[in-house]
């Protein structure tokens, strides 16, 4: 064949880049250009004396002594060793690539602080290696997913809810909002709740056989034994669960709330890995509520504090932060993404909270219908954005790096 | 024809050596049309050049792969970015050789033109009170860094004021009034250092950026008005907006119904051309119409008016003649008038023909309505003072009346315009008048049958004559 130009197929350029986007639970990693990411591990570590335990199969066998521990606060990286050790693990154990080779994207929360960022470009050039690098805004990112370069990503995770604007690809610090109202929070209800109803959660590792029984009558199962089990692991454990609970029985009222009305609905079976089950009605709907109305619905022994706000008044301010040319085209722009937002009924709800709020605008709210697509969208949205051809002028390279050091991120990554 | 020697022979060329000689080259037969292959061939053998009766097809699943054509090489292949600023090397695969032209993707690096200034540019007329030299070039560089992304450099917006500064808390609209009148004022700057005249572009440049800081606000705060209305305020706007609607659309079903009304009473508007009007024929044709009209509408108002009308012939005699009948559709409380209405108003036509084309304006109106009232004292001895006349049935269009006078058949018209030569009346009458042309009438009628008689007279005469003959030749004999 004669030397035919590459041709730009929707701008795109194979470089073969990395992308990571390490979440509040999960990491996601995979190569650019690719529609998911081929490795989803947990963001946790298990640590047993010296030894660092990482990845699910690891994470999940039950060792004496292991706990089990979230490298990250807040949405932001705090242990940056532990993290490293799951980036590390991603790539070489599940990828089996060497960084060396491969451009480098991570994602980022809208918040992350200037010495957070800093760290993360001298890790991905010391101690990955990577030739070159680039440190995107998560919410651009999945915003970017959505085909859409300026929306209102409402991103509800597992430790985090957040609402950010983005205008033109760029995300306006000022009116973005987060809560840590998300996934961890419903399962903290949850947790009340099963207490309050006397119901013990066992994990399934725990179960070594069990015998059907009548809703509400006690469990009939045998248990194995275990020794020097650290609590956290099996809280680690019980969260399986509660995300079961939260992906079979959970639910969002998909009107201002009302006990009423939610106890009018129809209620669903639950079982219990030690076969213990029970019908759940109007509790099903006011365990996801602390969502929208946390001091409303605080838990049993705790009071939440009265500046906290709830997603739709999070997105009200978040709006309201915003210039008055920007509200119509943000409003009829929302992005809604994580995984705590595939909760049934959350579009509806978030929607009809909208319109309350903005009666005289048009809202629309595009949530992928995919559920890999709101679990993953800013994983997609970075491997779109790592895959395209003119985004290769944006990368840092090593050698900007050791020229500039770390703060060439603030710089470059905006 | 001329063969090819004489072509041959006019251009001197020299004779071709025994053209017919050689035979001619043998023509190629066109055998094969098509080409089977298999059972068809086979088939086409046996039956020759007819088409197979019976086409057996093959059941071929896929072609043979063509296995001599070669893969087109990809190559993995560094390349450099020139819209990057330093040289760092991508690698990307490329089908066939690697190119040495620039990256594919360079040309979208399109930064936005953001003026740069001097330091005597600034001092000489960008000064200003409320903005220090260095925050301006620190708008400035946000403005380069953000491509003007207005809501986005007001976002990132963190200037640290030196010490001696005030602190600044800048809006939106600070910012981009600041912007634009720096980028304003060094086009003017510009100019007048420079010849040049701006070309119609910067023109238009210079024109989009006067930014009015008020105005902009006014219309931030109306917007926001707008935006922040209650649900219940949405709702009664949307229903006003509705009842708008509603009262726009009978409105105008109103002014319609308006305008139909008007356009009965007053003169008909021509919509299409009245070109066709212009000849005798076409106006004839209108005034029956319009006469047709007429009628069909007085019969489907008052079928039973006529009767009474029948019974009162006393009133008939003395309707009016004059005008139209238009305005007689009731209100005058005369039921009786509308069936000799008809009459009197054709026998206008007959009178006038053209009052029938001219419009009925409000003024005939009066005018019929007051003849109405004098027609019931004139006497019936005095009808012609006044030209009243009537009519028992009347031809369509207009005529000249000196054309109905009666014509005679052609033998007798010749002697009776000999008569009237005798009697020195001319055949062409002066002044046609009704009157003039009946009496015309009368008198060509009394012509002829006096022609008439004295032709009898002469047939007996002539008899007469015969008999006499006769009888004198038999007395003679």
């Amino acid at each position: 064949m004669a030397n035919a130009a590459p041709q730009p197929v929707y701008g795109g350029d194979e470089i073969s880049a990395l992308v990571i986007d390490p979440g509040s639970s999960w990491t996601r990693v995979g190569f650019a250009g690719e529609d998911s990411p081929k490795a989803v591990v947990p963001t946790f570590y298990g640590k047993a004396g010296d030894d660092v335990y990482v990845g699910d199969n690891e994470l999940h066998s039950s060792r004496p002594g292991m706990d089990v521990f979230s490298p990250m606060s807040d949405g932001c990286v705090t242990d940056w060793d532990m993290t490293v050790k799951i980036w590390d693990y991603a790539l070489s154990k599940r990828l089996y690539t060497d960084p060396k080779e491969h451009p480098l994207l991570i994602t980022e929360p809208s918040w992350n602080p200037q010495k957070n960022r800093e760290k993360t470009a001298e890790v991905a050039f010391e101690e990955l290696g990577v030739p070159a690098f680039y440190l995107a805004k998560e919410a651009v990112c999945s915003a970017f997913a959505c085909g859409k370069p300026t929306a209102l990503v409402v991103d509800i995770g597992s430790a985090v809810a957040s609402v950010t604007p983005v205008i033109d690809g760029l995300v306006l610090k000022k009116a973005t909002f987060h809560t840590n109202f998300a996934g961890d929070y419903v399962n903290s209800h949850l947790t009340a709740l099963f207490k309050s109803k006397n119901i013990s959660l066992t994990p399934h590792f725990m179960i070594s056989k069990k015998l059907p029984v009548e809703p509400g009558q006690p469990a009939q199962a045998t248990l194995k034994t275990f020794e020097g089990l650290a609590d956290s692991y099996i809280e680690f454990e019980r969260g399986r669960i509660l995300s079961e609970f939260k992906e079979s029985v959970s639910q969002v009222l998909d009107m201002p709330y009302s006990e009423v009305v939610a106890n009018a609905r129809p209620s669903r079976p639950f079982e219990f890995p030690d076969g213990y089950n029970l019908n759940f009605g109007g509790e099903r709907f006011a365990t996801t509520e602390p969502l929208f109305q946390p001091q409303q619905f605080s838990l049993p022994d705790s009071s939440v504090d009265s500046n906290s706000q709830g997603l739709s008044e999070l997105i009200n301010s978040s709006i309201s932060a915003c210039d008055v040319d920007a509200r119509a085209n943000l409003v009829n722009n929302v992005v809604l993404i994580g995984g705590t937002s595939l909760l049934t009924g959350c579009t509806e709800r978030i929607n009809v909270e909208m319109t309350q709020a903005f009666p005289g605008m048009k809202i629309r709210i595009q949530a992928p219908g995919n559920s890999s697509e709101r679990k993953y969208a800013g994983w997609i949205g970075g491997s779109i954005l790592a895959s395209l051809g003119t985004f290769h002028q944006m990368w840092i390279g090593k050698k900007e790096y050791e020229e500039v050091g770390a703060s060439i991120v603030e710089k470059r990554c905006k | 024809m001329a063969s090819s020697a004489d072509v041959r022979d006019m251009l001197d060329l020299p004779d071709r050596q025994e053209p017919s000689s050689r035979p001619p080259p043998a023509k190629r037969t066109k055998t094969e049309g098509k080409r089977f292959d298999g059972m068809n061939r086979e088939l086409q053998n046996l039956l020759g050049d007819n088409t197979p009766a019976v086409t057996v097809i093959e059941n071929r699943f896929k072609a043979k792969p063509n296995w001599k054509l070669k893969p087109t090489p990809w190559v993995w292949s560094k390349f450099k970015n020139s819209a990057r600023s330093d040289d760092l090397e991508f690698s990307h695969w490329v089908r066939g050789t690697p190119s040495e032209d620039d990256y594919v993707f360079a040309k979208f690096n399109m930064p936005v033109d953001v003026p740069t200034y001097t330091e005597q540019e600034y001092e000489k007329c960008l000064a200003d009170t409320a903005w220090t030299p260095r925050e301006t070039a620190y708008l400035f560089d946000l403005c380069r860094e953000y491509d003007l992304r207005w809501l986005v450099i007001q976002d990132r917006y963190e200037y640290q004021p030196e010490e001696k500064e005030p602190p600044s808390i800048r809006t939106l609209e600070d910012l981009k009034e600041r912007y634009y009148f720096c980028c304003r004022k060094l086009m003017d700057l510009r100019r007048e250092e420079g010849t040049m005249e701006w070309t119609p572009r910067e023109l238009e440049l210079y024109n989009a950026m006067s930014f009015n800081k008020d105005k902009e606000m006014a219309r931030k705060q109306y917007l926001e008005r707008l935006l922040s209305r209650s649900p219940a305020e949405v709702a009664e706007e949307e229903r006003l907006i509705l009842e708008y609607r509603k009262l726009q659309e009978s409105s105008k079903k109103l002014v319609q119904e308006r305008q139909d009304l008007l356009h009965l009473l007053e003169s008909p508007q021509t919509s299409s051309s009245f070109a066709q009007f212009q000849s005798s024929q076409g106006l004839s044709q209108l005034a029956a119409n319009i006469l047709a009209n007429d009628k069909n509408r007085r019969r489907k108002a008052v079928p039973e008016s006529a009767e009474a009308a029948a019974q009162q012939p006393a009133t008939q005699k003395g309707a009016p003649g004059h005008g139209s009948a238009h305005g007689n559709a009731g209100g005058h409380g005369q039921q009786p008038a509308h069936a000799h209405d008809a009459k009197a108003s054709s026998s206008t036509q007959h009178n006038s023909p053209a009052a029938a084309t001219t419009k009925v304006s409000k003024a005939d109106l009066v005018q019929s309505a007051t003849a109405k009232k004098v027609a019931k004292r004139v006497a019936p001895g005095e009808e012609h003072l006044y030209g009243i006349s009537y009519h028992d049935r009347l031809t369509q269009g207009v005529f000249l009346r000196s054309s109905r006078v009666s014509t005679l058949k052609h033998t007798v018209q010749a002697k009776v315009q000999s008569v009237l030569a005798e009697l020195s009346i001319s055949s062409k009458l002066a002044m046609p008048t009704a009157k003039v042309c009946e009496r015309y009438d009368a008198l060509q009628q009394q012509i002829t049958v006096l022609l008439d008689a004295k032709k009898q007279a002469d047939k007996l005469e002539a008899e007469v004559k015969v008999l006499r003959a006769q009888k004198g030749g038999g007395q003679a004999e």
